[in-house]
């Protein structure tokens, strides 16, 4: 008799702590609006491209100002079986169909009301039977406040972690697919509310494949919901600490430019503090937009942009080759920033990515500062290297790490 | 409990079994028939005869071959006696040109293997995504469509349905009668020759089918595999051209007939379709680009026979859509224009998807289409203004009533 009691009241405190451990739940903070300011400029500085940040801004203070809170985990806080999917946006459609969108605005066709982006997620949860506990972010910039919208809607935390580290011009090009964790299931959402599942696909090339096909047909885009993966997945497979590091450098930028200093040289200091001697960052020119012939075709934009030097890059000239985003950087004629390392192009006033231009372009007549950077170690294993190199984009040079390339070009100072 | 009340309750008991006996009979046995290689192969040149397009019969007649050859039987269902609650499906697959050469390319450097029967896999796939049942399949066009439908229906050991859900081939998804009643295309699921399996849960409206499934195509190295237009027992018996199948049969088997007997086949077969013959010459010219998942052919015939010094010209978006005899439109969509090769009776055997073979002698012939394409709505879909021509449809028997060209009776 004794001795059951004694059993049951251990028992009761047992279960006592595991409902404590169960509310306490896993450490989500709510950031401040401040910090989701910081983070949007940062995520446009990650974009490797001009970027919007006042425009997800505006957005990102309309959900607290109805007063939505915005939460974060740490990846490593990700219980392992948690879903978690990557709900951030769209797949876009470069040289869309013109007779759809002919078609289309013949028959009125309506579009379809609220977040398309939150409609694939919750058609991919139905499909798979799973609720999903936290939103990752697949890459920088836009898809930065589309996974925040993602997660403020479902109702659950971002994770701080990204697929990319950047933003990148095909699905396929994501750390994800280089640690073997698939793109799908996945699901596609059209604006006029057409549903398509991506039930399996052979790799994440496919995926890219259909996405994108899907988005020429449909005006020009669709939104995605996609990678979904355990919350292990996420600790193995994806660059962490993404979101901190867009923090970082927005609120870098944002201070630098209250005290009157260069935004561009607080920024390359706190990029290379975090990076350390093994991922260095540097400001590879500084000049004014001399060309920019963008054409949009197959579902991207394309972009040939050149650069005329100004102050120690004068007499020099830099030539960008875009696919959506910053892909290969040439300083007269030679190869200067190869994919994966990472081509910033940013306002020297502000330090923020060039605005004010459509998708990968260039604005003609303004001054313009090159950053390069090294890009994740992730990415520059064999397997990342081989998804994410120049010979991917149909150039046929060998990837050559940015601090080589740095030492052997011109020395320009700063 | 007074008499009349027991007689009514027992009237009532009795009629209800009867009516369960007779219903699980029913549903028991539908009445199918297991069809012969002669049927089949004379199907295929049938298939073809109905498609309003250039075709290949030699290759659908080997492939039906081939599943013969494996011990499969081919059944046949009629019609009228589909169960009403059946569930029937659509080998769907896109096919055409554009496809995106450095899917292919990158394919071919990864060699990426290739799946054996997309359309089965569809079927899985859908059946899965929709917990139902496939019990029949139907043929969604003439032409290729037959042998795929045939396949199909041997794969998944179910008959396939005595009927056609257009009754020609069409180019695009949605000129299908199921589409005019309301009735839609998705939930569809598509298979890439190399096995990414798609489903298409919900579209805006079957043109938006139309412009995914040729997305999918498109990137997927120019086709898809796939199967839609899921539909009732109930729905298929209201939705499909009936004796489809059986007139594909007939015409196969009648022009197979006339050659063995040195006859014109081309008489025989205008007789089953009460159709017109409309030219004989050979092809001068043929302007072919391959386009956003469409073959466009502009053709040029040079007349022969009676119609030396003539010309005609055939507009073709995959399928010939509208014929001009010496300049004068002679027949339009949803109309049947069909080329046909003089000698056998079957299609003309052209190059690619719709395009003709320069130097080949055809004769080109037409018939008028199921009625219900010929309701405003089925001219909206298929008319000639759909295909951006600025003038309405005039049916085939007027045009050639015009011309003093009587039918062939």
């Amino acid at each position: 008799m004794k001795t059951k009691g004694i059993l049951v009241a251990g028992v009761a405190v047992f279960v006592a702590a595991l409902s404590l451990r169960a509310q306490q739940g896993p450490k989500v903070r709510t950031l401040t609006e401040q910090e989701v300011d910081d983070i949007l400029v940062g995520a446009s500085i990650q974009g490797t491209r001009n970027g919007n940040s006042a425009g997800m801004i505006k957005t990102a203070h309309d959900l607290i100002a109805a007063g939505k809170k915005i939460t974060m985990i740490d990846p490593n806080d990700v219980p392992d079986d948690w879903m978690v999917v990557a709900a951030a946006g769209g797949v876009g459609g470069g040289g869309a169909w013109d007779y759809v969108t002919d078609r289309v605005k013949q028959q009125n066709l309506p579009r379809v009301q609220g977040n398309t982006t939150v409609m694939a997620a919750n058609a991919l949860s139905k499909h798979m039977g799973k609720t999903f506990n936290a939103v990752i972010r697949n890459e920088a910039d836009g898809a930065m406040i589309a996974a925040i919208q993602s997660a403020v809607a479902l109702g659950v935390p971002l994770v701080d972690a990204c697929l990319a580290g950047r933003a990148k011009p095909e699905l396929n090009l994501q750390i994800s697919f280089a640690n073997g964790i698939s793109g799908t299931p996945a699901a596609l959402v059209t604006r006029w509310g057409d549903v398509i599942i991506l039930d399996k696909t052979v790799d994440d090339y496919r995926l890219e494949d259909l996405s994108r096909a899907v988005a020429v047909a449909s005006g020009g885009g669709a939104s995605i919901a996609r990678n979904p993966m355990t919350g292990r997945d996420v600790k193995r497979g994806t660059i962490k600490g993404a979101v901190s590091e867009a923090l970082l450098f927005g609120r870098t930028v944002r201070e630098a430019n209250a005290q009157k200093r260069d935004p561009i040289e607080a920024l390359i200091a706190a990029s290379n503090q975090i990076g350390g001697p093994s991922r260095p960052t540097y400001r590879m020119f500084q000049g004014t937009v001399t060309k920019a012939e963008q054409k949009g075709e197959r579902g991207f934009d394309w972009v040939d942009a050149e650069l005329a030097g100004v102050n120690q890059f004068k007499g020099h000239t830099y030539r960008i080759y875009v696919k959506n985003e910053n892909i290969i950087a040439w300083l007269d004629g030679k190869p200067d920033i190869l994919p994966p390392d990472l081509i910033y192009d940013l306002d020297p006033k502000t330090g923020d990515a060039v605005t004010g231009v459509t998708m990968g372009n260039y604005p003609i007549g303004k001054e313009v500062v090159i950053v390069g950077r090294a890009a994740s170690p992730m990415w520059r294993t064999p397997k990342g290297l081989e998804i994410f190199s120049p010979r991917h984009f149909g150039f046929d040079v060998d990837y050559r790490p940015i601090e080589e390339i740095h030492k052997t070009r011109p020395q320009f100072g700063h | 409990m007074d008499r009349a009340k027991t007689v009514g309750l027992y009237g009532t008991v009795i009629g209800s079994i009867m009516a369960l006996t007779f219903a699980s009979t029913h549903a028991q046995q539908p009445k199918i028939r297991t069809l012969t290689e002669q049927e089949l192969v004379d199907m295929m040149m049938g298939g073809s005869i109905q498609a309003s397009r250039s075709s290949n019969t030699p290759s659908s007649v080997t492939r039906v071959k081939d599943v013969l050859a494996q011990g499969k039987k081919v059944q046949m269902i009629a019609l009228q006696d589909v169960p009403d609650d059946w569930f029937a499906v659509s080998p769907g697959g896109v096919g055409g040109g554009g496809g995106w050469a450095y899917v292919r390319d990158r394919a071919a450097d990864q060699n990426l293997p290739r799946v054996p029967n997309g359309n089965a896999l569809a079927a899985e796939a859908l059946s899965k995504y929709t917990g139902k049942k496939i019990n029949a399949v139907m043929r969604s066009e003439a032409d290729g469509a037959t042998i795929e439908a045939i396949l199909l229906a041997a794969d998944l050991g179910v008959p396939v349905v005595d009927g056609c859900m257009v009754g020609r081939a069409r180019p695009e998804i949605e000129q299908q009668l199921p589409s005019l009643l309301g009735i839609p295309i998705y939930p569809a699921a598509y298979v890439s020759r190399w096995g990414d399996t798609v489903i298409l849960d919900k579209a805006a409206d079957d043109y938006r089918v139309e412009d995914i499934a040729r997305a999918l195509a498109v990137g997927s190295g120019g086709g898809v595999s796939g199967v839609d237009t899921m539909m009732s027992g109930k729905d298929v018996k209201r939705s499909l051209v009936p004796g489809a199948l059986t007139q594909a049969i007939e015409l196969g088997r009648t022009a197979r007939e006339a050659v063995a007997q040195h006859k014109d086949p081309i008489a025989p077969i205008l007789k089953i379709m009460h159709g017109y013959k409309m030219f004989h010459g050979v092809v001068a010219e043929d302007d072919t680009k391959g386009e956003r998942g469409f073959t466009w052919s502009v053709v040029t015939i040079e007349g022969t026979h009676e119609d030396q010094a003539h010309t005609y010209k055939v507009w073709n978006k995959n399928e010939n859509i509208i014929g001009w005899y010496d300049g004068k439109v002679d027949v339009m969509a949803p109309d049947t224009l069909m080329d046909l090769d003089p000698k056998t009776g079957d299609a003309h055997n052209g190059p690619t998807l719709g395009a003709f073979q320069v130097g080949a002698e055809v004769v080109i012939v037409g018939w008028a289409s199921d009625p219900r394409w010929r309701q405003p709505k089925g001219i909206e879909f298929f008319g000639p203004r759909h295909f951006g021509f600025d003038f309405d449809y005039v049916p085939i028997e007027r045009l050639q009533e015009q011309r003093h060209n009587p039918r062939v009776q």
